[in-house]
């Protein structure tokens, strides 16, 4: 099922926390929503639930309009970050909430509850009490309630926030494969970048109540089109640059500028500390400074070159060079791996 | 346009309580107090009266000492008990609790007799004292403002305890060991860190007491002596003796300022968030616990609360079982089923004791329709305190004399006319035990989880199911709380059910009374015992959901 | 079939099955009290009396003679002592539930006139009684019995009793004599009657100002009593019948009664309380309740009243039962004319409550 979001604008005692919000979430796939907390990302997947309603725009799901149809009538399935597990009840009777409500005989709720379990691979827990379920197992049995009653739209709100590392990589590939295999239409809200770009079809970078990019986690990494989603999704390097005589000069060296830029134009050069590498490859710009940090951690060394009062941020696995702090090094950038933005 | 509908529900939500609490509460009491600012026009002549009568201020300035007193007594008296509830586990702690909770809901009557059987010229204690010094003593405690003050504080000990106790267990164990590892010392830590942390509970408590000693009457007039009058006693007298009801209602004016002023501190400082953190584990009291200087001062404490608390209902107990000084006997409870009992009262009393659990079934059941309606039209979403509290808490605020002489007015003439029928003995229990109830509901409604809500309504549960499936399984301790403490307050009602009462709706507090004003103390002994085995059950259920506020 | 039902579904039965319970509950109770109403006979007399009209029994032994008589049901409700059930009625003076009231005395008679809620109404055969008892010649109140109040104690225990009304002031006393209030009893209205009487029918600040601090003052006669009985106090304010009480019931001849004298060489006073009933004014059975006031002269009700009320019948030829032989009588007696009452009453209580404030 699509979803569209029409010029969605919403605040909170007087306080904007959405505005002119436009969206499309295409049939079947994942769509990541990004952004640090308070830019409003929940506030949109409630709005989506019908938890919320907006002050104006529209909701459509399948181009009709649904904005004023109350979140039991929507056939959304919605996973909380707090997992919102009903604690009176046991796992059977969470997962079977949906279809009880929707008048489904008991047999044929326990059917369907048997069939969700194997999903989420928690076969023969229908009958444990939701206090004596691990985070994970809380995690999954979350899933499987909101996907129950045969939903066309997924919202999952930081599921994995409250898990320790290793749960979240192994549960976040669950639900991948989960929502692959059901086919359901997903929005997956968090704050983590690299769990949204893993997970995602499509990311959508948000901040203060707006949408800064929509795109495939590639393209966002790649070429963020604004400052704030560059810094916010994985680390960069920017230099300030002047157009000057068909390049650019930036304070570790010139790049061609090509002709998207006129002359005396202040530009800024964005560069990702994985793309200072130690050999030449196609065509690339040059730097030489010198090595002021150097630390190396689970087979990734990270450190800083200073380049004419410059600092840039660089990243190598071990054994892609051998340097020590205060060393002179010589670095290559490819340019096409240069972003530029005006 | 949602927005309006949001709000269309509100007011539906709100429409059957503030009807109900409007026609059977407001209604009565307005009736109650009119005549005191209305003489052929509005007037302030009669407070102004009041206030520049010498006789009258006093009687003002001495209920508002005896309060204070009486109030400070029981925190002295209660601070302790909560200490040892919220820190020791121990084996039958639930019934100690209940025991203890027994005397707010006593008829005053029972207890003045009980206080007689101990403390009295030739009561247990008073033998007791002349037998180990050898002569006769008079402890003269009783028929003096001391008795007031003693009694004032065997009724409200319950409340310090409880609320107390309740929020220091709730205390964050880490506060503390945060203060002993900064170097602080016992009496430091407690100065610092739990005073300040407690004193929100502690205010409550005391303002809550305050209030219900500021209302005290049949304590003050069995035991205090004439002497004493107190501004509820002046009410009556005014009213029921010398027939001047302007000035009664005046003086009823003043009492209820009072008490609506303290009863919005009283919710004020009751609703002071309670930060939760890492409770401390209770600790087992062991032997070794017992023989130390601390077990000591335990069990001189457990020995004063003995005698001042449980003594009296102990020796109504004691009582109920004797025959003057012939020795153990079942006749007083032989004589409540028998036909001689049943002439006194005009029904037999079993007949009583199923009115009395008809009546509170039922006033609890409207009340906690009433609460739930109430609570979700006003907390659901807001945890504001707002001006409009005070007046849902008020019935426990006023005096069943200022109380049962508005619902005469009020329900004797048409509109309203259900005086005489037993529907007008339900509508008042249902107004007197509403407070307690709509306490209870109200806090576990504004401590629901949303997002469960949110949940069942994205899993596609309407209203009414998520209602049921979802908020009621949260809120049931608080209803169940406020539902048996509502009961056991029904069950002891006295007051208002007198003014309305015939002798086929007799409960069973009435027909204490009339085994008292009939010579046959043994009969109403064992109908008092009778009456605390229904307020023991209760809070006994109660305290299988400890943890839940009952004031 | 409820093994079918989903949680839902199981809930909702659940609710709908207490809704249905109470609900049966209400309809029980209602049938159960309809079923008694119409089980007892049309015509219903509805009295309102003192606690003590039932409790000690003349109600039970002289009703059912009158039910009988008239073929009616007669229901007595009582409301305490007879201060509030006057209290009562006045209260319900708009719409007046009772027919009869039991009880109003001569030092309540005023306040039964002031508030205009009784009905007059001379019996036939108020004839053969002593023309010097009837307190009310406008026969709204028709009297039935009387009796003094008096201090009772235990004569061993009690060796010098009190002679004077000063002598009540001594310290001998202090903590020992129970009184009751006279705002909110009858015998302490009664006994504070008789104080105002004895001093030339004024209030004496100055004595009950002393008193109050040297007797122990209870609401009422019952818990005057308990304390009594409960050795709280060796004197009581109570009635010149109660020995003959203790020798009925506990054939204990120690208890006895003393009257007061105005000073140490006159005569001993009393103070007569003499009990009425009345016609409740706007009541539903006027012609019943005078039937009712006529019953309560003959002799059918008088005898009963020496050992249930333990007062003195007013019909003079009913005998007296051998144990009042121990009911004493004063030399003189005192009384307040209704007048003076009248004009003076609340005055006195209002001045009494000033004097004994502490």
């Amino acid at each position: 099922m699509k979803v569209e979001l029409k010029g969605i604008s919403h605040s909170f005692d007087g306080e904007e926390v959405l505005s002119d919000i436009n969206l499309e979430v295409r049939d079947g796939e994942m769509l990541g929503i990004l952004g640090p907390s308070g830019c409003g990302k929940t506030t949109i997947l409630r709005i989506v639930a019908g938890l919320i309603r907006p002050n104006s725009g529209g909701v459509l799901f399948d181009g009709k309009d649904v904005t004023d149809v109350p979140p039991e009538k929507r056939n959304v399935g919605m996973v909380f970050q707090s997992y919102a597990l009903f604690p009176h009840l046991n796992v059977e009777e969470n997962i079977g909430f949906g279809l009880a409500v929707r008048g489904k005989r008991m047999d044929e709720i326990r059917k369907r509850v048997k069939d969700l379990l194997e999903l989420v691979r928690l076969e023969g827990y229908e009958k444990r009490r939701i206090d004596e379920l691990s985070g994970g197992e809380m995690q999954r049995v979350a899933l499987a309630r909101a996907l129950a009653p045969g939903v066309d739209i997924l919202l999952l709100d930081e599921p994995l926030a409250a898990l320790d590392a290793k749960l979240r990589n192994a549960l976040k590939k669950e639900i991948r494969r989960i929502q692959r295999e059901t086919g359901v239409t997903a929005i997956y809200v968090t704050h983590d970048q690299e769990e949204a770009l893993s997970i995602s079809d499509r990311v959508a970078v948000m901040s203060r109540g707006k949408i800064e990019q929509i795109g495939r986690p590639v393209e966002i990494y790649m070429h963020p089109e604004t400052e704030f989603v560059a810094r916010f999704v994985g680390e960069i390097n920017m230099l300030d640059g002047i157009v000057k005589g068909g390049s650019i000069e930036t304070p570790v060296g010139s790049i061609p500028a090509g002709t998207d830029f006129s002359e005396g134009e202040i530009v800024k050069i964005l560069i990702r500390p994985e793309n200072l590498l130690p050999f030449e490859k196609g065509e690339c710009m040059r730097i030489r400074g010198k090595i002021v940090e150097m630390e190396s951690a689970a087979g990734e060394i990270r450190g800083k070159i200073k380049v004419n009062g410059a600092e840039m941020m660089l990243r190598r696995y071990i054994g892609e060079i051998d340097t020590k702090i205060g060393d002179e090094v010589e670095l290559y950038i490819p340019l096409d791996r240069i972003s530029f933005m005006k | 346009m949602r927005m309006s509908g949001e709000a269309l529900k509100r007011c539906a939500l709100l429409s059957t309580p503030l009807l109900f609490l409007t026609l059977f509460f407001f209604y009565p009491l307005f009736m109650g107090i009119l005549p005191g600012i209305n003489d052929n026009g509005l007037t302030g002549t009669y407070v102004y009266r009041i206030l520049s009568d010498p006789y009258y201020r006093k009687i003002i300035s001495f209920t508002t000492f005896q309060a204070i007193a009486s109030t400070i007594l029981t925190v002295l008296l209660g601070l302790p008990g909560a200490y040892l509830i919220s820190h020791y586990g121990f084996r039958g702690k639930p019934l100690v609790k209940a025991m203890t909770t027994i005397p707010f809901i006593m008829p005053s009557l029972m207890v003045a007799m009980g206080f007689i059987l101990l403390f009295g010229n030739r009561g247990f204690f008073t033998g007791l004292l002349s037998g180990i010094l050898g002569h006769p003593v008079n402890l003269d405690i009783l028929y003096s403002w001391k008795a007031i003050i003693l009694v004032h504080a065997f009724y409200n000990f319950p409340i310090v305890m409880r609320m107390v106790g309740s929020s220091w267990e709730r205390m964050d164990a880490d506060l503390e060991d945060a203060a002993r590892t900064l170097g602080a010392s016992p009496w430091q830590r407690f100065r610092h860190v739990t005073l300040p942390y407690l004193y929100p509970s502690i205010m409550a408590s005391a303002l809550l007491t305050f209030i219900f000693c500021f209302m005290s009457f049949a304590i003050v007039l069995i035991l205090g002596g004439v002497r004493y009058t107190t501004v509820e006693v002046s009410i009556y007298t005014l009213s029921n003796v010398m027939i001047k009801p302007h000035m009664a209602s005046a003086m009823a004016i003043i009492q209820i300022s009072v008490s609506l002023v303290f009863m919005y501190l009283y919710l004020k400082m009751s609703g002071c968030s309670i930060a939760r953190g890492r409770q401390r584990p209770m600790r087992k009291l062991h032997l070794k616990d017992i023989i130390s200087l601390k077990g000591l001062g335990i069990a001189g404490y457990s020995i004063l609360i003995t005698v001042l608390v449980l003594g009296p209902m102990l020796a109504v107990i004691y009582s109920s079982f004797t025959f003057r000084s012939n020795g153990p006997t079942l006749r007083w409870y032989q004589d409540v089923f028998s036909s001689k009992a049943e002439s006194i009262l005009g029904i037999s009393p079993v007949e009583a004791i199923f009115n009395s659990l008809y009546f509170a079934t039922l006033a609890v059941s409207i009340s906690l329709i009433l609460s739930l309606l109430l609570s979700y039209a006003l907390y659901r979403r807001k945890n504001r305190l707002s001006l409009m509290d005070p007046l849902f808490m008020l019935p426990m605020g006023i005096s069943s004399v200022t109380l049962g002489f508005g619902m005469i007015q009020a329900f004797i003439n048409p509109p309203l006319q259900i005086y005489g029928s037993w529907w007008a003995i339900v509508v008042a229990h249902t107004v007197i035990s509403f407070p307690f109830v709509f306490r209870a509901v109200s806090n576990s409604v504004r401590s629901m989880n949303p997002e469960l809500t949110e949940a069942a309504k994205t899993l596609g549960a309407n209203g009414i199911q998520s209602f049921l499936m979802v908020e009621l399984p949260q809120i049931m301790p608080g209803i169940i709380v406020g539902l048996t403490f509502g009961f056991a307050i029904s069950i002891g009602e006295f007051g208002a059910t007198l003014m309305l009462y015939r002798p086929e709706y007799s409960t069973i507090p009435i027909a204490i009374y009339r085994f008292l004003g009939s010579r046959n103390f043994g009969a109403a002994t064992s109908m008092s015992v009778i009456l605390m085995l229904f307020a023991g059950i209760s809070f006994l259920m109660i305290e299988r959901f400890s943890g839940e506020k009952v004031f | 079939m409820l093994g079918d039902m989903n949680p839902v579904q199981k809930k909702m039965l659940a609710i709908a099955v207490v809704v249905v319970i109470l609900a049966g509950i209400v309809a029980a109770y209602t049938m159960w009290h309809h079923q008694k109403e119409v089980s007892s006979r049309e015509e219903r007399l509805v009295i309102y009396a003192y606690d003590s009209f039932v409790s000690w029994g003349l109600s039970n032994s002289t009703i059912h003679k009158f039910e009988e008589m008239y073929n009616v049901t007669v229901e007595v409700r009582t409301y305490g002592d007879a201060g509030s059930v006057l209290n009562r009625v006045i209260m319900e003076k708009s719409n007046p539930q009772a027919d009869i009231i039991v009880g109003v005395d001569n030092s309540l008679l005023q306040k039964a006139l002031d508030n205009n809620v009784l009905e007059p109404y001379k019996p036939a055969n108020i004839v053969k009684i002593p023309e010097n008892l009837i307190f009310d010649p406008s026969y709204h109140v028709v009297l039935f019995d009387y009796g003094y109040v008096a201090l009772v104690y235990n004569k061993t225990v009690v060796t010098n009793p009190p002679e004077t009304f000063e002598d009540l002031l001594s310290p001998e006393w202090k903590g020992r004599l129970i009184l009751e209030n006279p705002q909110t009893s009858s015998t302490g209205l009664a006994f504070f009657d008789w104080t105002i009487a004895a001093n030339g029918n004024r209030m004496n600040t100055t004595f009950w100002s002393i008193l109050a601090s040297n007797a122990k003052i209870t609401d009422g006669w019952d818990s005057a009593f308990e304390m009594f009985e409960n050795g709280e106090g060796y004197i009581m304010v109570s009635y010149a019948t109660d020995p003959a009480y203790y020798v009925e019931y506990y054939s204990d001849t120690n208890y006895v009664a003393s009257f007061l004298k105005v000073n140490r060489t006159g005569k001993t006073t009393g103070y007569l309380q003499i009990e009425g009933m009345g016609i409740v004014k706007g009541c539903k059975h006027p012609e019943l309740a005078k039937k009712f006031i006529e019953f309560a002269l003959s002799e059918d009700f008088q005898k009963e009243i020496p050992l249930t009320n333990w007062m003195f019948p007013v019909n003079p030829d009913v005998p007296l039962p051998d144990c009042f032989e121990y009911a004493v009588h004063p030399e003189t007696d005192l009384a307040i004319d209704p007048k003076t009452m009248a004009e003076n009453q609340d005055a006195w209580l209002d001045e009494w409550a000033r004097a004994v404030q502490a």
